[in-house]
């Protein structure tokens, strides 16, 4: 189940929330939001809403032997990881394990097919966190299950994130405002990510879908560029979209989770943009993989070594594809390439900064976006001036004709600009009732879009 | 005002659930032509492959309040405020709708098959017609800038590779549309009768017949409130139907439409209902038998066709003793030994360009 489907907002919403302000009771409301999670999980995964239980107790358990045997802390602390990692493993990566031993050995093992648990990339990363708090003693262990069972499978960041950390949002699960300042706050916020997802993302998609599914031989290379932009955008407005629904909903439960993007498309460098980028993702190998491997602090080569291990990661985190291993690879390259002087040559000149940080940024999304290897090169030589290919043609045109608005929209809010006016204006009674009116027609225009996404007129006398 | 905000959308969401839930459902959408998602009855199995879930997932869309008037909604944004010029598939152009060409995925297939064809018959030529549609036809129509892929190329594929006698509309249809003629209705994907009417034409100049005049026809217009499959596709309530014309003649006819016998090849009675292209021939049927009994022709033909035949036909039957209408989808039989087992004359197949790709029928013609 989506955020942005009609069943989610008009019935599982309805149904969680009612319950959930009538009662005041903090283990009641925790209570309905732990069977609600469980129910929104099992709508999309019947059969692995049990594994993602299990790996809760599992890692409950483990917690709590590690409180009792401090000798032996280590030793759970592994097993636990080596679970995670291991479940992730199994349901992720086997069958691209299995196809690439198959091409470098020329083996012929049968691949398995291995259905793939939505959400286990972000439940399993939000275990590990708990796990390695406790060991760390950052956090004290949780004693109470139900508590634990909140944390990883609370619905709004349990399939999409953000990864929220445990030492983050330890204290609210057990005390936490829950009042209508903060239900408006949310509703806010979760509308502003439907609008992005619905009205901005999908758009987008459509068009890069239109590009990319296209006549590559009629392709030109202003089309090539447009397709990687509108890919860019999608992919943006999309995650970011999704992921200000799950801080907005969060909210109206009286959650406050921390920020996942912060402008990304306004970076001046690559380094800059995995600051502004899914920074939920970022942080956590940051706090569990680049500062215990030693960070920076153990000389160049092993900086190096380390950054590019955390883009690896990163990169194979988002799918189990190659060209996601390229992608990571991608944005290592470039941003030791800044560390190593490329930075500071780029900072003497701002707008320069700019072109360079979002045409590697566009580039990468291309080579994200294509799983296939030859028509990823194919569609690469394209956008990087393949002399049979025109410049412009009437195709780009019109598609820019037909897309010139939601183009402009979504490049303005790629950059804090509304966010600016915002702030200037946010005490001028007619601004204030200005974008509360245009809150509530864009709210309609997004039904009006999901429905419509349904609607399929069958031909049926087309015998 | 973020109070006010949440608290306006807070009731929105509440109505719309009320109202789902207390409202009546209906199980057919003439619009979409389909029947809606019935509630999912709660079955085990069903819930944990998750296809009950899916279903619940169809039944909420499918029944939402105001469906259809969200429908309109994002169809009159997308034209009038993002100026967009190709909504669902359709190219909105200045003085018709046009919809959209996709690209071809099974030619192959489809030469194959009727070659297949070809061979089952035993040597016996066939006729094969691939109509053009509006948006070969009127190109020049569409919007600036905008570049269809071309149906010709496809078409020209199949013809050059099936092993048969081509019947090119291409040339007649331009010339025709060049008077100003309406060949192709602006709100549904069929031809115009007119537009069959060129279709006959060419058919009777390929076999050496004797076309008749427009002039012999009783030119009726039965309808001007047709809102045909285009019009489903946008929902713009604000565009007004079109008509639909008949070229009647007083031929004394026996038609069986699935051994049902009738003396007529239109049902008026679809003329009430959304879907009023289907007057033509009665709609669908495995086997259409047409007897003309005022003919001194010999000749029977056996067609295998989609609905483009269906407002062509009432013009054929001049030519022929007796006509075989087949829908390969239903007709349980091969068509090829119908035409040995009956020593049918001609052969036809004929398809229209825009839908010969996707459509079922061609996969089980022999």
């Amino acid at each position: 189940m989506l955020f942005s489907s009609l069943e989610f907002i008009f019935l599982f919403l309805p149904i969680v929330c009612i319950p959930y302000f009538l009662i005041k009771n903090i283990k009641i409301r925790n209570g309905i939001l732990i069977l609600a999670s469980l129910f929104f999980y099992s709508f999309g995964e019947p059969k692995a809403v049990v594994l993602m239980v299990m790996s809760i107790v599992l890692n409950y358990g483990l917690a709590v032997l590690m409180e009792k045997h401090t000798s032996a802390k280590k030793l759970f602390l592994t097993a636990s990881i080596l679970v995670n990692i291991g479940l992730l493993f199994w349901y992720k990566y086997t069958g691209l394990f299995v196809s690439s031993i198959n091409t470098v050995f020329g083996l012929n093992i049968d691949v398995p097919v291995i259905h793939l648990p939505i959400g286990i990339s972000f439940f399993t990363f939000q275990a590990m966190s708990y796990i390695i708090d406790v060991y760390r003693g950052d956090t004290p262990v949780q004693k109470k299950l139900s508590h634990l069972m909140l944390y990883i499978s609370f619905f709004p960041q349990l399939i999409a994130g953000p990864i929220v950390k445990y030492h983050d949002i330890e204290k609210q699960i057990y005390e936490r405002r829950v009042d209508i300042a903060k239900y408006s706050a949310g509703c806010k916020r979760f509308l502003t990510g439907l609008f992005k997802k619905v009205l901005i993302a999908n758009n987008a998609g459509i068009l890069w879908e239109g590009i990319s599914g296209g006549d590559i031989s009629t392709l030109s290379l202003g089309g090539a560029w447009l397709g990687a932009i509108a890919y860019s955008l999608q992919i943006y407005f999309d995650f970011s979209g999704y992921s200000d629904m799950a801080i907005g909903l969060g909210r109206i439960f009286g959650f406050e989770f921390l920020e996942n993007f912060n402008y990304p498309y306004i970076s001046r460098s690559i380094r800059e943009f995995w600051r502004r980028w899914h920074i939920s993702l970022s942080t956590w190998f940051k706090e569990y993989l680049y500062i215990p491997l030693g960070g920076s602090r153990k000389g160049n080569i092993r900086t190096y070594f380390n950054l590019i291990t955390v883009f690896l990661c990163t990169g194979i985190w988002h799918g189990a594809s190659w060209n996601f291993v390229i992608w990571g690879l991608w944005h290592g390259f470039f941003s030791i390439l800044e560390r190593l002087g490329l930075g500071k040559l780029l900072d003497k000149c701002r707008i320069l900064n700019h072109i360079y940080t979002l045409t590697v940024v566009v580039i990468g999304f291309v080579i994200f976006a294509i799983t296939d290897f030859s028509a990823l090169r194919e569609y690469l030589s394209v956008m990087l001036l393949n002399s049979n290919h025109m410049l412009i043609n009437d195709s780009l045109i019109f598609s820019l004709r037909c897309n010139a608005l939601m183009l402009i929209v979504a490049a303005v809010f790629s950059a804090p600009l509304y966010t600016l006016i915002r702030n200037k204006f946010k005490d001028n009674a007619v601004y204030a009732l200005g974008e509360a009116v245009l809150f509530i027609l864009l709210f309609v225009l997004s039904i009006a879009y999901l429905v419509s996404s349904a609607y399929n007129p069958f031909l049926y006398f087309r015998f | 005002m973020n109070k006010v905000i949440s608290v306006v959308i807070t009731i929105i969401i509440l109505v719309f659930a009320l109202a789902f839930v207390l409202m009546p459902k209906s199980d057919f959408s003439e619009n979409e032509n389909r029947t809606l998602q019935e509630f999912p009855r709660l079955k085990a199995e069903d819930v944990l492959s998750g296809e009950y879930m899916e279903d619940i997932t169809s039944y909420i869309s499918d029944h939402f309040p105001l469906r259809s008037g969200f429908v309109t909604l994002k169809t009159l944004f997308e034209k009038n405020v993002l100026g967009s010029r190709l909504i669902n598939g359709i190219y909105i152009c200045d003085d018709m709708y046009i919809e959209d060409y996709e690209k071809p995925e099974n030619t192959d297939r489809i030469i194959a098959t009727f070659n297949k064809f070809g061979k089952n018959l035993g040597g016996k030529d066939f006729d094969l017609m691939l109509v053009p549609t509006a948006i070969e036809i009127y190109s020049d129509r569409l919007p600036r800038f905008a570049s269809p892929l071309s149906q010709l190329e496809t078409m020209d594929e199949i013809y050059s590779s099936v092993d048969c006698n081509n019947i090119d509309l291409y040339e007649a249809l331009v010339f025709e549309k060049k008077k100003g003629r309406r060949l192709f209705y602006s709100l549904d994907h069929h031809w115009t009768t007119e537009g069959a009417y060129v279709g006959y034409v060419t058919y009777c100049r390929a076999k050496g017949f004797e076309p008749l005049p427009e002039s012999a026809f009783d030119i009726k217009t039965v309808t001007e409130d047709f809102k045909g499959t285009i019009y489903s596709k946008l929902n713009d309530i604000t565009l007004k139907g079109e008509e639909i014309k008949v070229y009647d003649q007083n031929t004394d006819l026996t038609v069986l439409y699935d051994g049902e016998e009738s003396n007529s090849l239109y049902n008026y009675e679809y003329l009430d209902k959304k879907d009023k292209y289907s007057l033509f021939l009665n709609n669908i049927h495995s086997l259409v038998e047409i007897t003309n009994n005022n003919t001194e022709s010999t000749r029977t033909l056996a067609i295998a066709k989609d609905s483009y035949a269906n407002s062509m036909i009432p013009f054929l039957v001049n030519h022929y003793k007796k006509i075989y209408v087949f829908d390969t989808r239903s007709y349980k039989g091969a068509v090829s030994d119908f035409v040995k087992e009956n020593n049918v004359d001609d052969v036809l197949i004929l398809y229209n360009m825009n839908t010969i790709d996707t459509d079922t029928g061609v996969n089980v013609i022999y």
